[in-house]
């Protein structure tokens, strides 16, 4: 029982990393805290599930076209909402993206109705068993993404041009500007990567979560609660909370009322603001008194 | 100075005596609405004082509003106490039970503070909605007719007048508040927490003065409304109502208290409008609640675009840019 609970546990955390990794790239990048991330999610698993319901392809592969969807529909925000807004200060731009997030939530609800939808995957029924555990194939799949995307992403920081230009905006954009590095282009970059990022999310995670509207707002508030229990800013601390978190939840979950298992990441987050707001890898960012 | 004076005088009499009489020259579905406009602009003026003037990114006046509207609920339901007292003893539960909320919120601030209060408003949501035995869950609610000595005032137009006076009550209070060291500490804070600091202002102490007193606005709102709608469900404290709220504060004007009616307004006649226009450009049929998210999230983000400070200001703006080409010629 733990130990089924402790690996669907890593799968949830999989996802979680991956959107707590998408909202930490922008808010490194162009220190704004995305809350139209998780209706990225959400359109690229419809964006997934058009293509799958019009084309017979594999279920794997409609990830390709769907990442290019997302990340061509993420460059459309930043252009279009975020960089009119850019120079002014947080609260607007904060409020900008949740109205792309009500916007976005709004149209999907016009396009595809409001009852959940499955998204067809031919791992949700088969399982893997392991001796004694049986371990769904969809969550091995989603692991073994994530996995990958990880490393992915972790080579494209260091090893190439881009993504050492995307660290030094991060860390100074004056700076990164002065030495000739583009930093609106580099901006446009890092939206469509997070837009990446959180569509692989949103495809392998729909199959075993139905497919609805506010899926991906509830995931964003997930993501974002294990981004400041890693400690907020930090990449490697988005992926260590997001795994910590999924495993506390599914565990926490498996032993106390269903009602309380969505409310577990707000209690941590606001736990974890509380005794420490620095989180795992984090600085501080606690008001000075 | 006296002709100044009784024409301030003149002035009132004819605005109390409008307002008065205005029910009885509007149908009950306008009425209704402006009732909602009243309920709203009081909430909106406690988000005034936390975030327009407090300068706290906090989203949860939507969350304070279901705490007032079920504590007034529960006080008329469980303990049979008459209408008005429950809405003013709401507000000051919300109060007390925002306390659970305001000692996280204190420790941080910006983004995190928002996110927090998106946190407290969705467990709060939770919470109403599996506490199945005190607040009827996602069934709703039901609370009695309200009558005051006897006569009855569940109608839109007699409800009309303690939305009136809850208006009235909250305008008058707050804008005096304002007007007190109370008032001036927050703006302060809000200006700037490090300078107020240094000034010697406690800014811990009048930030959570600036959270309980929008708590206590929200609350007394919550209660109106439950009283109202005589039926609360958790579909009516969404988390698109707190940013609504927050959009109708910003067009109202930040830290603007008489802007707040504006706002109140825009909140209760942007759905209204929106599904006036549907109903004429994309028929009947088409389901009304994503059109209204649609056109609301873009009302959002050309607000926040365009007028981030609020329609005088931009209003000004222009009155200043047309002046100014009117001089060079």
């Amino acid at each position: 029982m733990l130990i089924q609970l402790i690996t669907s546990g890593i799968a949830l955390g999989s996802i979680y990393a991956l959107i707590a990794l998408a909202l930490v790239l922008i808010f490194k990048g162009a220190q704004l805290l995305n809350l139209a991330q998780g209706e990225l999610v959400t359109i690229a698993a419809y964006f997934s599930l058009a293509i799958l319901t019009q084309v017979q392809i594999p279920y794997l592969l409609v990830i390709l076209p769907a990442l290019v969807l997302a990340g061509i529909f993420a460059l459309l925000v930043e252009r279009i909402v975020i960089r009119p807004l850019i120079g002014s200060e947080e609260w607007p731009i904060l409020l900008a993206t949740w109205g792309v997030s009500i916007t976005i939530r709004g149209m999907i609800g016009l396009i595809w109705g409001h009852e959940p939808r499955p998204l067809p995957s031919p791992f949700t029924s088969s399982h893997l068993r392991l001796g004694p555990y049986a371990l769904s194939a969809q969550e091995v799949v989603i692991i073994l993404t994530s996995l990958l995307m990880l490393t992915f992403f972790y080579l494209f920081f260091t090893r190439t041009k881009s993504g050492l230009a995307m660290q030094v905006v991060a860390d100074n954009a004056t700076g990164a500007s002065l030495c000739g590095i583009s930093v609106s282009r580099i901006n446009a970059l890092t939206w469509m990567t997070s837009g990446m990022v959180a569509a692989v999310a949103g495809i392998t995670i729909s199959p075993i979560f139905f497919l609805h509207v506010d899926m991906g707002f509830e995931l964003l508030l997930s993501a974002f609660s294990a981004a400041v229990l890693g400690g907020f800013g930090s990449i490697i601390g988005a992926i260590v909370g997001g795994y910590l978190l999924g495993i506390i939840q599914t565990v926490s979950g498996g032993y106390m009322p269903a009602a309380i298992k969505s409310s577990v990441p707000f209690v941590i987050l606001i736990l974890v603001l509380i005794f420490r707001p620095t989180g795992i890898f984090g600085k501080a960012i606690v008001e000075k008194k | 100075m006296m002709a100044q004076a009784s024409q301030k005088w003149i002035l009132l009499v004819v605005l109390v005596a409008f307002l008065l009489f205005l029910p009885w020259s509007l149908g009950n579905y306008w009425t209704y609405l402006i009732n909602l406009s009243g309920i709203y602009t009081v909430a909106i003026l406690g988000l005034n004082i936390l975030m327009g003037l407090g300068g706290q990114m906090f989203f949860g006046g939507v969350a304070m509003m279901a705490l007032g509207a079920y504590a007034s609920a529960a006080l008329t339901n469980y303990l049979g106490i008459p209408f008005y007292l429950s809405i003013l003893l709401s507000g000051f539960i919300t109060s007390v039970l925002s306390l659970v909320i305001i000692f996280p919120a204190l420790r941080v601030r910006g983004l995190y503070l928002a996110m927090v209060s998106v946190g407290f408003h969705l467990i709060l949501d939770q919470v109403i909605g599996h506490w199945d035995s005190f607040t009827g869950g996602y069934n709703g609610l039901s609370l009695p007719k309200v009558s005051f000595a006897g006569i009855s005032m569940a109608t839109d137009r007699a409800f009309y007048y303690v939305v009136l006076a809850g208006v009235a009550f909250s305008l008058w209070s707050a804008s005096n508040l304002m007007k007190m060291r109370v008032g001036r500490a927050i703006w302060a804070l809000g200006q700037d927490a490090v300078a107020s600091s240094v000034l010697g202002l406690n800014v811990t102490y009048y930030k959570v003065v600036a959270f309980l007193l929008c708590a206590f606005y929200c609350g007394i709102s919550g209660g109106l409304l439950a009283h109202y709608l005589r039926f609360i469900t958790p579909d009516h404290f969404t988390i698109v109502m707190a940013i609504m709220l927050l959009v109708g504060m910003i067009i109202g004007g930040w830290g603007s208290l008489t802007g707040s009616i504006a706002g109140g307004f825009f909140v209760t006649f942007l759905p209204e409008v929106i599904g006036f226009f549907k109903d004429y450009f994309l028929g009947a049929s088409t389901a009304l609640y994503d059109v209204q998210a649609t056109i609301s999230g873009i009302i959002i983000i050309l607000v926040v675009i365009f007028i981030p400070h609020g329609f005088a200001e931009w209003v000004k703006g222009l009155r200043l840019k047309w002046r100014y080409q009117h001089k060079k010629e």
